[in-house]
């Protein structure tokens, strides 16, 4: 089944920043809502998105189901984000690497550092600006729901892990 | 994270798990007492292998396809 409109929900994220005492880890993890089609494909964004649904990419993956068979309903895939780049928690630095526990997932086209001013997006456009169809998204940074194609997949969790110690 | 209430309840079709999954309250932060175990210090992530996450050693949430009857409950 092709991707859409709250095809997955976020249950999990971390924005967790660097903290050498805690071992630091970003990252999301999402449930299929329903099967999730062979070779479908959805781009996460670490970002922002104006009201057009224009998207301001700090960084993005992209996810691939890349298993050979349909993800059935109920699914959990997780992104880790594992490697930080700098030596704080600085804006100039962020997570380098990426790995998922179903499918592949693309490194990070830029650091990759969610934090309280951003939102984590998942759309159907795989590149650019364009966000196609907003499948779902984590909002902190602008709660209000601009640009989303469909309001009921967005939501304003509390965070898993402590925000940075130095957001930007 | 959802909570362990959220994680481990069944859903009958994918707008009941959706409705659930994205409500703020049924999320909770790694030091919240009301999260797998209750301990306050351990980070709940990775959430699929933190003992402490809702999540941990979880591979799938129940979300069922809707089902349909006939009125007199005839199935489909």
């Amino acid at each position: 089944m092709a991707v859409t409109a709250g095809s997955v929900a976020f249950v999990a994220y971390s924005y967790d920043s660097f903290n050498s005492g805690m071992g630091n880890q970003q990252g999301f993890a999402f449930i299929a809502l329903g099967p999730i089609g062979a070779n479908e494909q959805i781009r996460f964004v670490d970002g922002a998105m104006n009201n057009k649904g224009s998207l301001t990419i700090d960084s993005q993956v992209v996810w691939t189901n890349n298993t050979g068979a349909s993800l059935p309903a109920g699914t959990i895939v997780q992104v880790t984000f594992d490697r930080y780049s700098g030596a704080d928690s600085s804006d100039a630095a962020g997570f380098t690497t990426s790995a998922v526990n179903i499918g592949s997932v693309t490194a990070p086209t830029a650091l990759w550092n969610v934090d309280t001013t951003d939102n984590l997006y998942a759309v159907t456009g795989l590149s650019g600006a364009a966000s196609g169809t907003t499948v779902a998204a984590i909002l902190w940074g602008d709660t209000g729901d601009r640009g989303i194609t469909a309001a009921p997949v967005s939501s304003t969790p509390r965070a898993t892990r402590e925000p940075p110690t130095t957001p930007r | 994270v959802i909570n362990a209430a959220t994680a481990n309840a069944a859903y009958a079709n994918a707008a009941a798990a959706r409705t659930a999954y994205t409500n703020p309250a049924n999320w909770i932060t790694d030091d919240d007492s009301s999260d797998a175990t209750g301990n306050i210090v351990e980070a709940d992530w990775p959430p699929l292998s933190d003992t402490n996450s809702p999540l941990y050693g979880k591979a799938a949430l129940t979300v069922a396809a809707p089902t349909f009857a006939f009125a007199d409950g005839t199935a489909w």
